[in-house]
């Protein structure tokens, strides 16, 4: 009885160890992946708000880009955008680029809430797929990503984060 | 069984106690108002700290509850482990000696505080969540390397090597055998699992990093 039930033990802890280690090596294979696909902003192509299709060459030239991943219940992201929006005379040469897997309505009412329709550097995309999070390995909201004016990655935050730290990463 | 709640009673109790002295010797609250500082707003900040003030009184429940569930977990895993090598023994027997080791781990805050208070006296928030000492985290230090990686370096430590030789002494005269034998139980079923253990906590911290 004893003998079965050692070996049914013993497989059982080696299955599960072998299955966690193939899992933890793709996962690090495909974070090294990710981290070398994005030091330089990659392809992409998002809808906006509007329906219009918002893909690299929309970026401005030599000017520095803001990604924000973000969601319009979380706390924190709101209260990121909040302070975005208090400084927004700092971010006139930056690309903003809030973006959310929610529908359009929702994003469009959460930029009218904090006024941010009307500025040209300010896009509200949508991540209908949910490939950003795949394509950039966010995994928090809000996550920001800062790129240089030559499209290379300078930061990526997790969570909230004050302007003076934001502006001072991108000088 | 009265022996040995007084000793889960005095365990957790010595825990708390020094987790609240270190907090309060190396001023971790004032590094974590700094570090916070650069993500929040002056008004956020207050409010954190307001929210951790109010229930801070809950921590002194958390600390018990987590050596409640380690010890009852690893007394589990012993006995499966003496049962399968035919030492059919009581789970309280067990359970003391688990206790009785992980009085060991109390030497790791304490060191821990040593080190930051009469050593490494320039240090920040991070030094000190990521230091553990005499561990392999130390040799290679945790700046270069990536979050989960930090906990397994961290488990490779002299502390859990005295806990499994302390482990296999004591199971060794609770079977009127020798430590050999209680190495032997110790290596089938403990370090299996703590590799287990090891590997999700690494799964989890790669997933969610």
């Amino acid at each position: 009885m004893k003998k079965p039930l050692k070996i049914f033990l013993s497989l059982t802890v080696l299955i599960l160890l072998s299955f966690l280690i193939t899992k933890i090596i793709f996962r690090i294979n495909q974070k090294n992946e990710v981290a070398k696909n994005i030091k330089i902003i990659p392809e992409f192509s998002f809808q906006d708000i509007n329906g219009v299709l918002f893909k690299n060459r929309n970026l401005k030239e030599n000017a520095a880009t803001i990604f924000l991943y973000f969601n319009t219940e979380c706390e924190f992201c709101n209260s990121e955008t909040e302070i975005i929006q208090k400084n927004i005379e700092k971010f006139e040469n930056i690309k903003l680029i809030f973006i959310s897997i929610e529908q359009p309505e929702k994003i469009k009412n959460f930029a009218q809430h904090y006024q941010l329709l009307k500025y040209d550097n300010i896009h509200f995309l949508c991540d209908k797929q949910a490939s950003f999070g795949t394509k950039f390995d966010v995994t928090a909201l809000p996550t920001i990503l800062i790129y240089n004016s030559q499209k290379q990655l300078i930061e990526k935050i997790k969570g909230q984060v004050k302007i003076d730290y934001l502006l001072q990463k991108i000088k | 069984m009265k022996n040995l709640f007084l000793k889960y009673l005095i365990i957790s109790l010595a825990f708390t106690l020094i987790s609240e002295i270190t907090n309060n010797l190396l001023n971790v609250n004032g590094l974590l108002r700094y570090f916070l500082s650069d993500y929040l707003t002056l008004k956020e900040l207050n409010n954190y700290f307001e929210f951790q003030n109010k229930w801070h009184w809950l921590t002194y429940f958390f600390i018990p509850i987590i050596i409640l569930l380690k010890t009852s977990i690893i007394t589990l895993i012993l006995y499966i482990g003496l049962f399968l090598s035919s030492k059919d023994l009581k789970y309280s027997n067990i359970c003391c000696i688990v206790i009785n080791a992980e009085f060991i781990f109390l030497l790791v805050p304490i060191i821990k505080t040593i080190w930051f208070l009469f050593f490494q006296t320039n240090y920040s928030l991070l030094d000190i969540q990521n230091f553990y000492p005499l561990s392999a985290l130390n040799i290679v230090g945790y700046k270069n390397l990536e979050s989960w990686f930090i906990y397994p370096f961290q488990i490779l430590n002299l502390f859990e090597l005295s806990y499994i030789i302390f482990l296999a002494f004591q199971i060794g005269k609770l079977t009127q055998t020798n430590t050999d034998y209680g190495l032997k139980i110790v290596r089938s079923s403990y370090i299996p699992v703590l590799f287990l253990w090891v590997a999700t906590v690494m799964f989890f911290t790669l997933n969610y990093s």
